[in-house]
């Protein structure tokens, strides 16, 4: 359904993202982890042309065989609503704060459907409570800061979902919550893209939520892809240098988790910091922070190796039952 | 319509009346502080002093103070505030009959530099190419720096002597004649707003400019629309507060321009009487006018403050909490 | 490393660079004040002297460079001459004005909550009125002329001083230092002239200059209605008003007085602008009359 070719994303004189494929078939939930600071959400925003004004997209988004770089703004605007939804990161700054929530709800159903009043009413409501919103009617009338930010977010999932979009992407959807919100949301998602069987791009610093809500996994550093496969190989069997280090570092995945067991280790930190724009290293990009960088991580870019569907850019990769 | 609504109109309904009465004292103190008796105000310092107690009796001056003042007050209400002294007309009607000019050179004025920098302002924002901002930036500060009355003379000049396209001055009743009333307002309305729409346009910039980076802005985006389409339909909305905000402090400026563009233009309205009056020495005229022009400014100031009340909704709740807090 | 050393450069103020606004706005003023003061010593003209033969003159007539009125005075001296009035009047006003506004600010943010926040709805109130309002009721209750200008803008700038003082002064009051001086016991004129005033100095500065605009602007627009100079007084805003009979034989007659006011105001607002950015971008917030 989505096909991306040689993204490349700059600001200024800056390579924030430089994607050589990623591919999200139809139903199926893809996640993208990292860093803040990684270039995942960038990329989620421009395959909808939500990047920010600076950045220039340059490559190929296909979506079914309708090419997305270079399309005209109004044809982009058409697509996003109907056709590709966008779930934004921080729901108490993402509704306008002068109106309504009827009304920002209704908006995304007037702009995609062809609707009347009457319909987009009732429809309006049948969405609140989709997103488990009780006394749905209550609701319309209120303004965002009346409610709380669990309730905003399942606001904004609602106008996503509105006009039965085919792709849903999800951009860190529940990192301003509260934990206890968290689960719930994530449930919501995963019960609405089933439900009716949209695509979902979920992106998340968070690889424990990423693994129980996707089934592949993108592992993305300094803009680039640098693994990707099933969710289970990707966890189980890590293979970048990064990713092995990220699972270290996640609490979140269970204790049973069979690949915590082996490890027997403790939480670790990744050293180092996620660089500024610019700040990257030439060669592999993240070789200042990985414990096994040589002279060939410095000089050349890792190419990207496939095995069995689990690809990798690593000169160095992890072997099999290898501590990082 | 609902509570909220009702309880901001009832506060600033409240805060109208007190602010009407302690101007009407003002003024009515002042004047005769500064100026001490009022009939020798009126003849002149030097006058017959035999007329000056006629006159006394006359106007009632020899009544102790709030006597006089309530008299004054209730004028309003009945509908009689005397006759000039000189002219010879009655006083309350002339205010009644110039209102209508007056609003309609102010409201308009008020109107049409809102529109304007909501304009101007939006369209530089959306072209922030360094050029057009410095470019808006230096024709504000001009049309800031002008007076007044100096642009009404310069757009007569060009307008009405060398193109001839609009009247120089006079006032055509808008029942009358729709049409020619608005030709008649075209130069002070245009006059009148330049330097206020300069101010507003600055501030209209400055908050799209904020908008546009907003992330709900790229929600609406996310439901269909362009760019533009959300930063109209959702930032002007937005943009529109602080203009109302810059609106209510300018009102002052907005009645004062109006007073001299009056008398500027030729417009029968209060602000071209008042000067008469008061080359006339016309104590109570003065008097009289002045609290009604300063009740039209607290009236705009009332309804001001609702329009923002009801233009941002977490500003009222804010208030309605402070209020009980 | 680098990062400490690039954290420790930015707490450091960077180097001042000179505000383009503050140049012109100083260049116009230095212009005005220096016409205004060479007006004393000389003129092209006799300002008093009527060319009655040389009536209406357009620009370029040899010996008046920028014509003459319809009573045949020389516009080039009346405009200098002008120049002194609107200063006289503006600077008198102002200076009066900020000491007693300040004054009044001062006490405001030094009262305690309740009677701070009347007198700060006063202030608020007495920014809304219209000045010219204010300036019209003097000018019936006394003559018309310099004197009511000034008292009519001094009456309508107080409020504007006072309000500019309030929030920094209560700013600087809530400093600890301040409070401590206070606890210590020195009395509040004390902490007032010696912490406070030194602290809003530069506020005040910049007010004062935005404030001599407001107040040239005032004067003329006084003049013009003719309330303010009276004949034979020079005032650019009365030159104004005696140009506009003349706008279709004479149009260069409300030429010259306009820019002129508009040069003057434009150099002090510039001025003002230049020197908030200059002496201190963050605490700087300047109210517009």
């Amino acid at each position: 359904m989505l096909s991306i070719r040689d993204l490349q994303v700059r600001i200024g004189a800056h390579e924030i993202v430089g994607i050589e494929a990623l591919d999200i078939g139809a139903g199926r939930r893809v996640g993208l982890v990292g860093e803040s600071g990684s270039g995942k959400s960038i990329t989620a925003m421009s395959i909808a042309g939500l990047q920010p004004r600076e950045a220039v997209i340059s490559g190929s988004i296909r979506f079914d065989d309708r090419e997305l770089v270079g399309m005209r703004e109004s044809e982009l605007a058409r697509m996003r609503g109907a056709e590709i939804g966008f779930i934004p990161q921080d729901p108490t700054r993402a509704l306008n704060p002068t109106m309504r929530v009827g009304r920002q709800i209704a908006e995304a159903l007037r702009l995609n459907t062809e609707l009347d009043r009457g319909a987009v009413h009732a429809r309006t409501l049948e969405l609140l409570e989709q997103v488990r919103l009780p006394d749905a009617a209550s609701y319309l009338r209120r303004y965002p800061h009346q409610i709380s930010g669990g309730q905003q977010q399942r606001v904004l999932i609602a106008m996503a979902i509105a006009a039965g979009p085919r792709l849903l992407i999800a951009d860190e959807p529940t990192t301003a919550l509260d934990v206890t919100v968290q689960n719930e949301i994530l449930r919501l998602i995963v019960e609405l893209s089933t439900a009716h069987g949209m695509g979902l791009l979920f992106v998340s610093h968070e690889l424990g939520v990423v693994r129980s809500v996707c089934d592949e996994i993108g592992v993305i550093y300094g803009g680039r892809l640098v693994e990707f496969g099933s969710s289970r190989d990707i966890v189980t069997r890590p293979r970048h240098r990064y990713t092995s280090a990220l699972i270290g570092a996640a609490p979140e995945l269970p204790r049973g988790d069979a690949l915590a067991r082996m490890m027997g280790k403790r939480f670790s930190v990744i050293p180092g910091a996620v660089p500024p724009i610019g700040g990257f290293p030439i060669g592999c990009r993240f070789r200042n922070r990985c414990g096994a960088a040589s002279e060939q991580c410095a000089s050349e870019p890792p190419v990207e190796s496939d095995a069995g569907g689990h690809r990798l850019k690593c000169w160095h990769p992890v072997a099999a039952g290898d501590a990082a | 319509m609902n509570l909220r609504i009702l309880t901001l109109i009832g506060r600033e309904a409240i805060t109208l009346i007190a602010s009407a009465l302690i101007g009407s004292l003002v003024v009515f103190g002042l004047l005769r502080l500064l100026g001490g008796d009022v009939a020798l105000m009126i003849l002149g310092q030097d006058a017959d002093p035999d007329a000056a107690i006629a006159l006394r009796e006359q106007l009632g001056l020899n009544r102790p103070l709030h006597v006089q003042y309530l008299d004054w007050i209730g004028g309003f209400l009945t509908g009689d505030l005397g006759k000039a002294y000189s002219g010879g007309y009655d006083i309350f009607d002339q205010i009644v009959a110039r209102m209508g000019p007056t609003s309609l050179l102010a409201f308009g004025s008020l109107l049409v530099s809102i529109l304007l920098a909501l304009a101007v302002g939006t369209y530089s924002a959306l072209n922030a190419r360094r050029a057009s901002g410095a470019v808006i930036d230096v024709l504000s500060q001009l049309a800031i720096a002008m007076p007044s009355f100096w642009a009404a003379l310069l757009l007569v000049y060009l307008f009405a002597v060398i193109l001839g396209w609009l009247p120089a001055g006079g006032y055509v009743p808008l029942t009358e004649d729709p049409a020619g009333s608005l030709r008649s307002l075209v130069l002070p309305v245009a006059a009148l707003s330049l330097s206020s729409a300069a101010v507003k346009t600055r501030f209209v910039r400055s908050a799209m400019l904020d908008i546009m980076n907003e992330d709900y802005i790229r929600t609406a985006m996310a439901k269909g629309r362009t760019f533009g389409g959300a930063v109209l339909r959702h930032g002007l909305r937005n943009a529109a507060i602080p203009v109302v905000t810059i609106s209510t402090l300018q009102l002052g400026q907005l009645l004062a321009g109006a007073i001299v563009l009056e008398n500027v233009f030729v417009i029968p309205g209060l602000g071209r009487l008042l000067l008469v009056a008061v080359n006339g020495r016309e104590v109570i005229v003065v008097q009289s006018l002045t609290f009604v022009i300063l009740m039209i400014i607290l009236a705009m100031n009332f309804l001001m403050d609702i329009a923002y009340g009801l233009l941002d909704p977490r500003i009222a709740d804010k208030k309605a909490a402070a209020a009980h807090g | 490393m680098a990062e400490i050393a690039q954290d420790v450069a930015a707490t450091h103020a960077p180097a001042r660079r000179i505000p383009p606004a503050l140049v012109i706005g100083g260049v116009l003023v230095a212009l005005v004040v220096g016409v205004a003061l060479l007006s004393f010593f000389w003129t092209p003209q006799d300002p008093a002297r009527l060319n009655v033969r040389s009536r209406l003159a357009p620009p370029g007539t040899p010996g008046f460079p920028l014509g003459t009125d319809r009573l045949g005075r020389d516009m080039l001296t009346q405009i200098m001459v002008g120049a002194r009035n609107s200063l006289y009047v503006s600077i008198v006003a102002t200076v009066f004005a900020l000491c007693v506004g300040t004054v009044l600010g001062l006490l405001t943010a030094a009262a305690g909550p309740r009677t701070q926040s009347v007198l700060a709805r006063a202030v608020d109130v007495g920014v809304a009125i219209p000045g010219i309002l204010v300036a019209l009721v003097i000018a019936t209750a006394l003559e018309p002329g310099n004197t009511a200008s000034i008292i009519a803008i001094v009456i309508w700038f107080i409020p504007l001083a006072a309000r500019v003082t309030i929030g920094p002064a209560k700013q600087v009051l809530a400093l600890d230092f301040v409070e401590a001086a206070l606890a210590y016991g020195r009395g509040n004129a004390f902490v007032m002239t010696r912490h406070v005033l030194p602290n809003i100095g530069s506020i005040l500065i910049v007010q004062a200059s935005v404030m001599f605009a407001s107040g040239i602007l005032a004067e003329a627009a006084l003049s013009f209605l003719g309330i303010g100079a009276q004949p034979p007084t020079a005032s650019w805003g009365r030159i104004l008003k005696e140009a506009q009979p003349m706008i279709d034989v004479a149009p260069s007659l409300m030429l010259f007085p306009g820019l002129a006011i508009l040069l003057a105001v434009l150099g002090f607002n510039l001025l003002g602008d230049g020197l908030r950015s200059y002496l201190d971008p963050r605490q700087i917030a300047v109210q517009g009359s």
